[in-house]
């Protein structure tokens, strides 16, 4: 049996295990609410917005002024960038089970005594939750499609903005896996994911001095300068190797993490 | 088939096994006894892989556990004290992982499944969540879970705890059973059942071997349970 297949048979486990617990669907049901309603929100704004500017078209006898209007900029893009947020929350709550309960469950043991390696067993579960996260974006597609169905917004916008979305969550799923690989304790692990990825966000709003080297390295490291280009329809190779390299950096220290209790 | 040696676990200041020696013959049934905290779980658990030692190594089947883990862990099976059970999958579909996991050939995995069920007498119950189920019967899935890919060696600790008296008959015949096709090491409290079921004891104690050997040997002179209480009371004195 090659690695992968280990790995494949460990991701699928993982999901069966997110579908046959609560706390699945609960996770499920706050996101697409919130991210139904913030979606919904913008929709209203845009229309609100777009029949004053129809006024103002009439007014002014200046047809040019709609062509500021821009359905991608004005609700994809926020509602994108709210759909990041509220994964900011449900992420560690997504991830918090990961290794913590394996360890209180004991069912660690069966893992560590079984014939896979730990960087099978990070693959495995890594994908399993990234895959649960996909499934439950999915539903997602349908805001766009009904966007598509009464207007015409571009599509390019739409496909990086949803790239930026799953680095992200991948970003994040690592960061749980590491945290939750630290302790048995669910709630400390959910703490841990959550105040690390917080903390990305926030990391560049200390004051420094402006173009100052500190000052860049902490523009480097935060995910808000990051994330902003994908999800406004830019693809930047940069931002691509930046979360790249944080998903790697977790996981590694997940593997450090685990073959200090033993795993090889 | 297994040879444990110079076996040391050191937890920081405190020496968990003091540099153990033994070794268990294909087929042998070994009984480990010991007081409570006398290291028999913490060395079962280096044999197993699932911890690593301090110093010393295992060899089994010709692999050394520290240098070939993946080989060692394809021929073994491991009962914890605490079975590691999914409490939320059905007993059927969590030992098709275990299988999948464990490297079982595809060719034969529905084989062994229904073997296993069979042998530790779960069919009955092959659909119920293992998180319904009583201890007994989640004990015996956790034996399941130790033979289905037919190891060379068995790895049991405290297989009969927790269990009602008809229960813990059933799990000894069924190690008895077991015995004809793998070498089994146990772990246990309870005496009577060394001398029923075991080839051979190790009696532990402070992370040290007080003495082995044949139960035949052992119970020539006095019953089991008196040279048991007499090793462990000496050491403590």
């Amino acid at each position: 049996m090659t690695g992968l297949e280990k790995a494949w048979i460990l991701t699928q486990k993982e999901l069966k295990q997110f579908f046959v617990s609560p706390i699945a669907y609960v996770v499920m049901m706050i996101f697409l609410t919130l991210s139904g309603y913030f979606f919904y929100v913008y929709m209203v704004q845009f229309s609100m917005q777009y029949q004053n500017y129809k006024n103002m078209v009439q007014f002014y006898k200046n047809p040019e002024i709609l062509a500021q209007f821009n359905l991608n900029q004005m609700v994809i893009a926020p509602a994108l960038y709210n759909m990041m947020f509220v994964f900011l929350f449900i992420l560690p709550l997504i991830m918090m089970r990961s290794f913590s309960e394996e360890m209180k469950q004991k069912t660690d043991q069966l893992l560590i005594t079984s014939p896979i390696t730990s960087g099978e067993l990070i693959m495995g579960k890594f994908f399993g939750s990234f895959f649960f996260v996909m499934i439950m974006l999915l539903p997602t597609v349908a805001y766009e499609g009904l966007l598509f169905y009464f207007s015409s917004p571009e599509t390019g916008p739409i496909a990086t903005g949803y790239f930026g979305l799953m680095l992200f969550v991948a970003a994040g799923i690592s960061i749980g896996l590491f945290a939750s690989s630290l302790t048995e304790n669910q709630i400390i692990a959910a703490v841990i994911t959550f105040v690390i990825l917080l903390f990305m966000f926030v990391i560049n709003m200390v004051t420094v001095a402006e173009g100052s080297w500190v000052y860049k390295i902490l523009q480097y490291i935060s995910v808000s300068d990051h994330i902003r280009n994908p999800l406004q329809g830019m693809l930047d190779t940069r931002d691509v190797v930046y979360f790249g390299s944080l998903i790697f950096l977790f996981l590694f220290m997940t593997k450090r993490s685990l073959e200090a209790k033993g795993w090889r | 088939m297994i040879e444990v040696r110079n076996l040391v676990k050191e937890y920081g200041e405190y020496t968990a096994v003091k540099g153990i020696n033994f070794s268990v013959a294909k087929g042998e049934i070994l009984g480990f006894l010991g007081p409570n905290g006398a290291g028999k779980t913490t060395t079962m658990r280096m044999i197993t892989g699932a911890l690593p030692p301090t110093a010393g190594t295992v060899v089994l089947s010709g692999f050394d556990v520290l240098e070939q883990p993946l080989e060692v862990k394809k021929r073994i099976g491991y009962l914890p004290e605490t079975p590691p059970l999914y409490m939320d999958f059905g007993v059927e579909a969590y030992l098709k992982f275990v299988a999948k996991i464990k490297g079982v050939e595809k060719s034969v995995q529905k084989e062994r499944l229904e073997w296993s069920m069979e042998k530790c007498g779960l069919t009955d119950v092959r659909n119920r969540m293992i998180g319904n189920l009583s201890k007994g019967y989640r004990q015996r899935v956790g034996l399941a879970q130790a033979i289905i890919n037919k190891p060379d060696v068995l790895v049991l600790d405290e297989p009969t705890v927790g269990l009602d008296p008809k229960q813990i008959r059933e799990i000894r015949t069924m190690i008895q059973e077991l015995s004809k096709e793998h070498t089994i090491i146990l772990s246990t409290h309870i005496l009577p059942e060394v001398t029923m079921i075991c080839d051979r004891a190790t009696i532990i104690q402070g992370g040290k071997i007080v003495k082995e050997g044949t139960i035949k040997d052992l119970t020539q002179e006095k019953t089991l349970e008196e040279v048991f209480v007499e090793l462990i009371s000496r050491e403590d004195a």
